[in-house]
């Protein structure tokens, strides 16, 4: 367990420094200046342009950029934000609990509905039940992520106006709430991307849960459990769907670079102030410090993602237990 | 289309949650104001400030927050004149005397000035404030506009003396327009080198008519009343910007009352705003205008360019588009067609200047008759070889630009001219239009008030390093008629001058003139804006008014400060006002 | 109504082209000898949605291919940019026009020979560099196996639409041909692996066993008999990637760094349409619906085939 837990570790260091290492150089390598949209200010005098380049280094040849920059990470120091003329570090520590919410919400519900809605399936095998439910969730599965989001903000927050168009709180009144008006304020802006980000990643989730219920009914302890007259009953929930849950966990580690991707594209549509919405915006003013930091991290969150999803894996599985 | 009317009646869940709102403010109106003071306005911007000082911000949310909350010594007139003083009103100075040889003014500051924290505005912070501006260290992008001033000498405690290089027609304008005071108390220790990181720069104390509350950096800056201001307290309680990613959600936020002002409107949304009777339109002047940049010289080097190198082909080239339907296109009924490097919001414009007209037959005899033809059939004309065909560079920055350029793309296209448009992050168009590498820009040009302006973009002497001029564009007569007009101290003989200058421009066509920004914003009906001034609507943002049997659930939120942090009890927010007095 | 006559022509031709493949994949199955393609054929023909995802793809690859000749207007051209700007769908434009009087019904056409040329061409990249990938780690086996592995995990643990976010970004305004090796250059990495899997499997039997004690070189015996026997997967998983594909470009494009305008694509539609989704929703709806209709067939076809392909199924399901 211990070895398991210290190899997983290494190998996302690993993961992390690989991926730094790719954002930083093609970045980098691009021609143009990583300070062009500031260093293009009309106001600003040549020599004023020369100190902002020294104070950021890019004036040092690539591979000092290189070096000083890993150092700096490694410091937690991941740069300046030139759109946001703040630390990259504070925009991102302002952002990722704010996608962390809306993952977190997405996860849950997501997995209680496609585990729900695959075992189902998989006990109604090749009924309309089955079918049906099939079919809606290759749709939703064969959907853009940023497409249903659009078509939900159409339909809820634009023809039948329930829902508001975006944000994470009402910019106005949010201070002036009481306490559950402010919780209520934040749900009713929640609404609209969990639901979207919990439809699209269900859809995946009930097709994998119900091949793996289906698997797992063809093993013989299931034949044998049903032999021995069990209740069916029992059979599903005692010997079937413990082993068939077993697989979904490892697809917790699979779901979240998934989902990460779709919340990228979920909070530009519904401008929810999080990492995903942090990049885009980064990327539409070349904010190339804040770029690169926020793929570094998104990639340390789907690091510790699979990371988290191995450890259960290991404490539920016995097999894995005793290394 | 006809059921998003009935819907849209349904009760939404933001309904309720006001109504929650106001239970837990406890309803306490103590402090509300009374009659036509009062309400708060909400304004939907696409971009976030980036300081609140005045020597420092290049954003325009940043400029439009600090001008509420920093004061010049005296404000333009709302014609934008800017000879003289003629038009300027009290300030922070509440008098000034010329002297004799007109090299000095002296300003006497409003001895009732108070900045934010209480202390009493002096002349030594208007010092100050011009070595603030001036000072290297600073790099204020600003510190170039008062090169005419020499220095300012403080006669006594409430008397500031401007000191001039030299005697112009707008020395008035440069000490006035070009400097908003800052607080020397509050300041002074600030080390200028790494001033844009000071804290005061993000709660700013200013001596404005609004005080500032609070900035959610990325989402919200949020200003109060000045209740006890020397120039009276602002007529709202209460302005807040909220930063929107993107325009449509800008819009977005004033179509579903979130917000209750928008600057700018696409036709599209402006046909929905005309449609609802919860919102208005909002024109107003602008001193924007956009053209087609044809260049003549590319790189300023390699010699006449191929096809913008011949006047005639550029007259060609004009009259081959309809930009009254291109205009009609992107702004509906509320767009104006450009009439040469200028806005009807200037002084000096004149729309009764010979423009070349549509005629694309025309066009189309006339680049026949240059040698301008399609030998091979494709579509596109030759000559010597040399296909009608050029890059117009594009910034993407501008969905008015981007899609202008895709119209004129097509109207070209008509006439056998191949345009291919290339759309840049703005950034990199600055970058190659500032150094002339391009055949073609969809170029954007912001005047300020001053008519010589019109020099830097227009004249031989913006050609190069430093200048304005991309198109390279090089007439005489033009630029002695500009010289001529700028140097005038009578109005009327300046507008003559400058008069013949724009015919002069436009028979040349350097550029093709599309547009004219003439921007149209929304309002929620209870709005009632005042003087909406070409060179920024928000000049007069105190004298907004909110009127009290028109007022919302947020308009009752009366002159509480917002509270500090996440998570506390709102009432635990200071009142406004106690910090003073 | 000369339009008219060329979709009738263009649906002949899509229902002739579905009959004869209908026809084949028959005789496959109802061939005498029985050989794994037969068997296949006929696990696939008893999946009905596959069967029809299948016939509704060739029609949409008609219609793409003759766009030029079905598009009832040039998919740049601007009619009247005053009155016929920003209509809603009629009779004259079924999807309606954009807010340059183009007809949306003819740019979704044209969008859709882009959209999906990029989908077929980066999922060839991908495949070809994942099939290099995994099969030289399955051959070699071993240190060099063990470490092309754990880099294949490293890779497969970078969230691909953030790095392709990234580096297009970075690259700015990028043509088609770059698009597409990118998105195949960040697609490889799942399918090296089934094909390492596959590789290590088949090289444990007996007849490549056999084919090396006859002294057959490394190479050929890649090429000749391992790679065919990992075949089948690797088609299931090109067939699944190209409905990937398609929904990225859509992301990438919506996001402004993909396909560029003013060539028109699925995605880059949608994005024009996003900035006025509450005016123009044609503009979002129409493109987006191609988009989930094609998405849904392919993945209904590589379900179908991998079904239909996989040795352990039963035949019958």
């Amino acid at each position: 367990m211990r070895r398991l837990l210290a190899g997983r570790l290494l190998q996302g260091a690993v993961i992390v420094v690989l991926v730094t290492t790719i954002t930083f150089f093609l970045i980098h390598l691009v021609p143009g200046e990583p300070l062009a949209t500031t260093l293009d200010s009309p106001y600003l005098t040549e020599a004023y342009r020369a100190r902002l380049r020294a104070i950021y280094g890019l004036d040092r040849p690539l591979g000092e950029q290189y070096v000083r920059y890993v150092g700096a990470v490694a410091r937690g120091d991941l740069g300046w934000s030139f759109s946001l003329r703040r630390p990259v570090a504070d925009a991102l520590a302002d952002a990722l609990p704010n996608t962390l919410l809306l993952m977190g919400v997405s996860l849950a519900l997501s997995f209680a509905l496609g585990i729900a809605l695959g075992v189902l399936q998989a006990m109604r095998r090749d009924t309309a039940t089955d079918r049906v439910l099939g079919a809606v969730a290759l749709f939703f599965y064969s959907m853009p992520d940023f497409w249903l989001a659009l078509m939900a903000m159409l339909l809820f927050a634009y023809w039948l106006p329930i829902f508001p168009v975006g944000g994470m709180v009402d910019p106005v009144m949010h201070p002036y709430l009481g306490f559950w008006g402010r919780i209520g304020d934040v749900l009713s802006h929640l609404a609209l991307p969990a639901l979207v980000l919990t439809l699209l990643s269900a859809a995946g989730i009930a097709r994998y849960q119900r091949a793996a219920v289906l698997e797992v009914v063809r093993q013989d302890y299931v034949r044998t459990a049903r032999a021995k007259g069990l209740r069916e009953r029992s059979v599903v929930v005692r010997h079937l769907l413990r082993n068939a849950l077993l697989p979904t966990i490892t697809l917790l580690g699979l779901a979240l670079p998934a989902l990460l991707g779709g919340a990228v594209f979920v909070e530009r549509v519904f401008a929810w102030p999080g990492m995903g919405l942090l990049t885009v915006n980064a990327i539409a003013t070349r904010d190339y410090p804040l770029v690169t930091a926020s793929v570094i991290v998104a990639s340390i969150t789907v690091v510790a993602g699979s990371l988290v999803a191995d450890v259960l894996y290991a404490v539920v599985d016995p097999r894995l237990r005793r290394r | 289309m006809d059921i998003r009317i009935p819907l849209r009646r349904l009760v939404s869940l933001a309904a309720p949650l006001a109504a929650v709102s106001l239970l837990a403010c406890g309803g306490d109106d103590r402090d509300a104001s009374a009659g036509d003071v009062g309400g708060t306005l909400v304004i939907s911007v696409t971009g976030d400030a980036d300081h609140l000082l005045p020597p420092l911000y290049e954003t325009i949310t940043g400029r439009q927050v600090s001008d509420q909350l920093f004061d010049r010594l005296a404000e333009i007139g709302d014609d934008l004149n800017t000879v003289g003083d003629e038009g300027f009103t009290p300030a922070l100075a509440e008098r000034w005397e010329w002297a004799e040889d007109s090299l000095s003014i002296a300003f006497h500051i409003d001895p009732d000035a108070r900045w934010h924290d209480g202390r009493p505005v002096r002349a030594g912070d208007v010092r100050f404030t011009h070595a603030l501006y001036v000072d290297p260290a600073v790099a204020s992008p600003f510190a170039p506009l008062l090169d005419d001033i020499d220095s300012v000498q403080v006669r006594d405690s409430l008397t500031a003396v401007v000191w001039f290089a030299r005697r112009t027609p707008q020395q008035f304008f440069d000490a006035t327009y070009q400097m908003s005071i800052l607080p020397e108390h509050l300041l002074a220790g600030v080390d200028r080198a790494n001033i844009r990181a000071a804290a005061f720069s993000r709660a700013p104390i200013g001596s404005g008519r609004f005080r500032f509350a609070r900035w959610t950096p990325g989402q919200t800056i949020e200003l109060v009343a000045d209740t006890a201001n020397y120039r009276d307290r602002p007529r709202l309680d209460r302005a807040i910007w909220t930063v929107s990613p993107d325009p449509v959600t800008a819009i977005t936020k004033v179509l579903r009352n979130e917000a209750d002002f928008v600057e700018i409107l696409r036709p599209e949304d402006q046909a929905e705003v005309s449609r609802r009777d919860d919102l208005k339109l909002v024109p107003y002047p602008a001193l924007q205008y956009a053209a087609v940049f044809l260049n003549a010289n590319v790189d300023g080097t390699s010699g006449p360019h191929p096809i913008f190198g011949d006047r005639e082909t550029r007259r060609a080239l004009t009259m081959a588009v309809d930009r009254e339907a291109m205009v009609r296109n992107v702004f509906d009924t509320l767009g104006l067609v450009g009439i040469g490097p200028v806005t009807r919001g200037v002084a000096t414009a004149d729309t009764t200047i010979e423009q070349l007209p549509f005629d694309r037959e025309r066009a189309a005899r006339v680049l026949d008759s240059l040698g301008w033809r399609d030998a091979n059939g494709d579509g596109v004309r030759e000559r010597a070889g040399r296909p009608l065909e050029f890059t117009l560079i594009t910034p993407t920055s501008s969905s008015f630009r981007m899609r202008m350029a895709v119209l004129l793309q097509e109207q070209l296209a008509q006439v056998g001219a191949k345009v291919n448009v290339e759309p840049l992050e703005f950034g990199t168009f600055i970058q190659r239009q500032n150094r002339r590498r391009f055949d073609a820009a969809m170029g954007g040009v912001g005047m300020d008030p001053l008519p010589g302006g019109v020099k830097q973009s227009w004249s031989a002497a913006g050609i190069g390093a430093g200048g304005s001029n991309y198109t390279g564009y090089a007439s005489p007569t033009f630029d002695a008629l500009v010289d001529s007009g700028a140097a005038a101290m009578d109005p009327d003989d300046a507008r003559r001058y400058f008069r013949r200058a724009y015919e002069t421009i436009v028979a040349d066509a350097p550029a093709i003139w599309l547009y004219e920004l003439r921007p149209v914003g929304a309002a929620h009906v209870r709005i009632q804006p005042a003087g909406l001034r070409a060179d920024g609507w928000w000049a007069h943002l105190a004298d907004w008014t909110i009127p009290a049997d028109q007022r919302i659930d947020r308009d009752r939120i009366g002159l509480r400060g917002a509270p500090v942090a996440e998570g506390a009890s709102p009432d635990a927010g200071a009142p406004a006002d106690t910090a003073r007095r | 109504m000369a339009l008219a006559v060329r979709w009738l022509l263009a649906a002949i031709l899509s229902a002739l082209l579905s009959l004869l493949l209908a026809r084949r994949l028959a005789r496959l199955a109802d061939a005498p000898m029985e050989t794994p393609a037969g068997r296949a054929a006929r696990r696939f023909r008893a999946n009905r949605g596959a069967v029809l995802a299948l016939h509704l793809l060739v029609a949409l690859v008609v219609v793409t291919v003759l766009a030029p000749a079905l598009a009832p207007h040039p998919p740049a051209a601007q009619p009247d940019i005053v009155a016929l700007k920003s209509l809603p769908p009629s009779l004259a434009h079924p999807f309606g026009t954009d807010q340059y009087s183009r007809d949306v019904l003819s740019r979704v056409l044209y969008g859709a020979r882009v959209s999906l040329a990029v989908a077929v061409l980066s999922v060839l990249v991908a495949i070809t560099l994942g099939v290099a990938y995994g099969g030289v780690a399955g051959l070699a086996g071993g240190r060099v196996d063990a470490v092309l592995m754990r880099l294949n995990d490293a890779l497969l643990s970078v969230p691909r639409v953030l790095l392709l976010i990234a580096v297009l970004a970075a690259l700015g305004r990028i043509d088609i041909e770059a698009l597409v090796l990118l998105v195949g250059v960040t697609g490889w990495f799942g399918v090296s692996r089934i094909v390492r899997a596959e590789v290590r499997s088949v090289g444990a039997t007996e007849f490549v066993t056999a084919a090396r004690a006859l002294g057959i070189g490394r190479r050929r015996l890649l090429v000749r008999h391992v790679l065919p026997n990992a075949l089948s997967p690797v088609i299931v998983a090109a067939t699944l990637a190209v409905g990937n594909v398609i929904v990225l470009e859509a992301g990438l494009s919506y996001l402004g760094i993909g396909v560029q305008p003013p060539q028109a694509s699925w995605g880059n539609i949608l994005q024009e349409g996003a900035a006025h989704i509450q005016a123009l929703w044609w503009m979002s709806l129409f493109p987006g619906l191609a988009i989930v209709a094609t998405v849904m067939a392919v993945n209904l076809v590589g379900d179908g085939l991998r079904d239909a392909l996989d040795p352990k199924q039963v035949d019958g399901r």
